[in-house]
């Protein structure tokens, strides 16, 4: 064994100290970290300021509004029509399936039923909204993760699906497509075998993301058992959507709710997940895209010939009432209630929207977890900023 | 429950240590490859109750499903939400669930309303008599405190079960009996702290409580009508808007709808909505039972000098962030709330946006351009507006 040089021995001793202090600061006293409001893991601006306990979250809380629009008072000085262009923006991804639960409130009150082609046509838009929210999950979920690869397949495959919309309504993101009564325009022609070829499309991608992602040894390593929320949890806090069916509760309101949309028409399944983890968001969400397209293929066989407007006025006045209309949108359970005193505008709607429930969990959730689980479960929660922030 | 119970918590355990049981991907790819076969639930990712289709199934029964999430499919957890400290929460939302063995059990050791100490003392007042289905005996009042709760949770679980059984019936949609119950369940419980009721069969409900009996109606949907999902909370302004037309649409003159302001009341009477109202504020709220699917709309009148309200937040904890966002947009305070600071406004904002009091300042300087599209066509104003 050769003697340490002097300089050796200081390096060594330096280090030492060093290390001590390191411990020392990490016994002694905690670490915030502020994650956000402009980090690319969190979909927007959403800020969340965490404790540190080491390596060990103590609490996160989610700091909010920095996309405040006040979509509610808006709504207040603006006419239905008008507001169905509002609405769009809220969760910017499915924008079509926004519009619907309004416009049905707003056709409840106004005892009003759109004809069946514009029901199973607003059905199926609603499907191909889900399709191109949550194929950029299934992709972006990979993304936070760290792997690449898969959300250049999820962008390039949404593409489809938008284009497909866009052919239809003439809208890629915000469609404005929907009617109090039923639609704006009908399908263009070749348009049903054309979104048949595109499902076929979307179903490969839903494997090709099973391969990629969902089987991917690190992948489950980050997500199996990581951000378990128990279902009883989980209702309290108001969870819905694929969210709610990966911690084993069998409840979709495409189902168990009472619209007039197609779904009741067609022969499908409500997939869910017991584990309630990451993982098992993530899994639920990608059935559920391969399932929508099932879904959309049967609507498109079973399309039904007819007007596609119901007979109303030309000024939309809404009777006065209370509705409360909510569907089964991609992120969760979305409503409004809407109370009409009889004007051409509403005089309040309360919009609830899924992600503002979904993310009410996160303190409850990231108590105790690692901070790379953090990244995992906010993106296995999936939250759009406009859907929380309104 | 269940993320209690894996406590190998280590770093190794973090791994998915279930290689044989992998059988996710045969499964998928088997119902890929052969749709029909599709809703045979398989192997470890069939849900207990997940697979029914909407066409070959009714709306399930309770299915006793959250007890189920069975620990033996949960990989272990290297989060350990036993060591975050998390059994207060997992306590405080267990109690509601009732039907399954697992559950009824974790309900029998907790405190059984968990809630009640935080309850601010106005709610209290009636609060400790116990709700009386038509099952139970009266005899139950006469009883010292503890047994009391211990057969309210009895009593709780019988319901309940009546409840499920009763369910499973083909509703008849012209007297709407699921909803009808619902609001003699709750009319009973409350002993006079329901002031209106409104029906639409089929489609949905609607109870007002007295502000007194707000935490108390909560409480017992969450623990006695398995109304454990929490929807919404909001508040209503009934303010007529005293902007009136330069914040309304311009165009009413056209159309012929401006009897608001020229009704006999004019701008300044309120006029509430269904369910009626006394007060300008009126808090709204939405539970929802998670297996019957159905939902209960409950409204509170807001005493105008003192705008306040007990806090939900904890029976449902859903209920934090909700009722943040109604301090801050109407200046309805919350009573017993852990942290009642603005959501979404800036710290020192001042106002409460949502009332109809506060001018949209945006459309005091500029008139809304989109005016014109409510316009009648010259001839089609009449037609329009009968």
């Amino acid at each position: 064994m050769s003697m340490l040089t002097e300089h050796q021995q200081r390096a060594y001793i330096g280090g030492q100290a060093a290390e001590a202090r390191v411990n020392l600061e990490l016994e002694t006293d905690g670490m915030t970290l502020n994650i956000g409001p402009q980090h690319p893991a969190t979909h927007g601006t959403l800020r969340i300021i965490t404790r540190l306990d080491g390596e060990q979250v103590i609490s996160a809380e989610p700091v909010m509004g920095y996309m405040h629009r006040g979509y509610e008072k808006l709504t207040e000085v603006r006419t239905y029509p008008q507001i169905n262009t509002l609405i769009n923006r809220i969760d910017w991804l499915s924008s079509f399936a926004n519009e619907v639960p309004f416009i049905l409130a707003a056709e409840r009150l106004m005892e009003i039923e759109a004809p069946p082609r514009a029901q199973w046509i607003r059905t199926i838009f609603f499907e191909l909204s889900r399709i191109a929210n949550i194929t950029l999950f299934l992709g972006e979920m990979g993304v936070q993760l760290g792997a690449i690869t898969a959300v250049f397949y999820a962008f390039r495959d949404r593409e489809h699906v938008l284009n497909q919309i866009e052919a239809a309504t003439g809208g890629r993101f915000h469609p404005n497509y929907d009617r109090i009564g039923g639609l704006k325009e009908d399908l263009p022609k070749g348009w049903v075998a054309e979104t048949k070829s595109v499902m076929a499309k979307v179903r490969d991608f839903c494997d090709e993301m099973e391969t990629l992602v969902g089987t991917n040894e690190i992948f489950e390593t980050r997500t199996r058992g990581i951000g378990v929320i128990p279902v009883e949890v989980a209702l309290g806090y108001g969870l819905s959507g694929a969210n709610i069916r990966a911690s084993g509760l069998d409840w979709d309101l495409r189902r168990d709710s009472d619209t007039p949309l197609a779904w009741k028409e067609v022969d499908w399944k409500v997939w869910t997940h017991p584990d309630g983890d990451s993982f098992a968001r993530y899994w639920v969400r990608l059935q559920e895209t391969r399932e929508a397209t099932l879904i959309v293929d049967q609507l498109l066989d079973g399309l039904p010939a007819g007007p596609i407007m119901a007979k109303v006025p030309r000024i939309i006045k809404v009777p006065p009432g209370e509705a409360w209309v909510a569907t089964e949108n991609p992120l969760g359970e979305m409503g409004y209630y809407l109370v009409s005193k009889g004007d051409l505008g509403p005089f309040r709607v309360k919009i609830r929207t899924p992600s503002f429930n979904n993310i009410s969990i996160v303190p409850w959730v990231l108590k105790g977890v690692y901070v790379p689980d953090v990244i995992t479960i906010l993106a296995s929660l999936y939250f759009i900023l406009g859907d929380i922030d309104r | 429950m269940s993320s209690a119970e894996p406590g190998a918590g280590d770093d190794p355990a973090r791994r998915p240590s279930l290689p044989a049981e992998e059988v996710t991907d045969p499964t998928l790819r088997a119902e890929v490859d052969n749709p029909a076969d599709a809703n045979v639930p398989t192997g470890a990712e069939a849900a207990p109750g997940g697979g029914t289709s909407a066409a070959d199934a009714p709306p399930l029964p309770a299915a006793g499903a959250p007890a189920e999430l069975s620990s033996e499919q949960t990989p272990p957890q290297g989060q350990q939400r036993g060591a975050a400290g998390p059994d207060q929460g997992l306590a405080d939302v267990a109690g509601g669930d009732a039907g399954s063995p697992e559950s009824s059990g974790h309900t029998g050791t907790d405190p059984p309303v968990p809630a009640a100490p935080a309850n601010p003392p106005p709610v209290q007042g009636g609060a400790t008599v116990p709700e009386q289905p038509p099952a139970t005996p009266r005899a139950v009042a006469a009883e010292g405190a503890l047994a009391r709760q211990a057969k309210a949770e009895q009593a709780d679980q019988a319901a309940e079960a009546a409840a499920g059984a009763g369910l499973g019936e083909e509703p008849d949609p012209g007297l709407d009996q699921p909803r009808r119950d619902l609001v003699e369940r709750l009319g009973t419980a409350l002993d006079g702290g329901v002031l209106d009721v409104h029906i639409v069969p089929g489609v949905d409900v609607w109870v007002r409580v007295g502000i007194d009996h707000w935490h108390r109606a909560f409480e017992v949907c969450r623990h006695h009508l398995g109304l454990t999902y929490f929807d919404f909370l909001s508040a209503i302004d009934w303010l007529p808007s005293p902007f009136g037309r330069s914040e309304d649409t311009g165009t009413d003159e056209d159309a012929g709808a401006d009897d608001r302001a020229a009704g006999p009341g004019g701008p300044g009477e309120l006029e509430h909505g269904v369910t009626g109202g006394s007060t300008r504020f009126q808090l709204l709220a939405r539970l929802v039972s998670p297996t019957s699917h159905l939902g209960l709309t409950l409204k509170a009148d807001v005493d105008d000098v003192e705008l306040r309200a007990p806090t939900v937040s904890d029976l449902y904890p859903g209920a934090d962030w909700h009722e943040r966002e109604t301090w801050e947009m109407y200046g309805i305070d919350f009573v017993g709330h852990p942290n009642l600071v603005h959501l979404y406004l800036p710290g020192a904002f001042e106002g409460h946006p949502l009332r109809k009091d506060f001018p949209l300042l945006a459309r005091e300087v500029k008139p809304w351009p989109g005016l014109v599209d409510v316009e009648a066509m010259p001839g089609e104003a009449e037609a329009a507006s009968s």
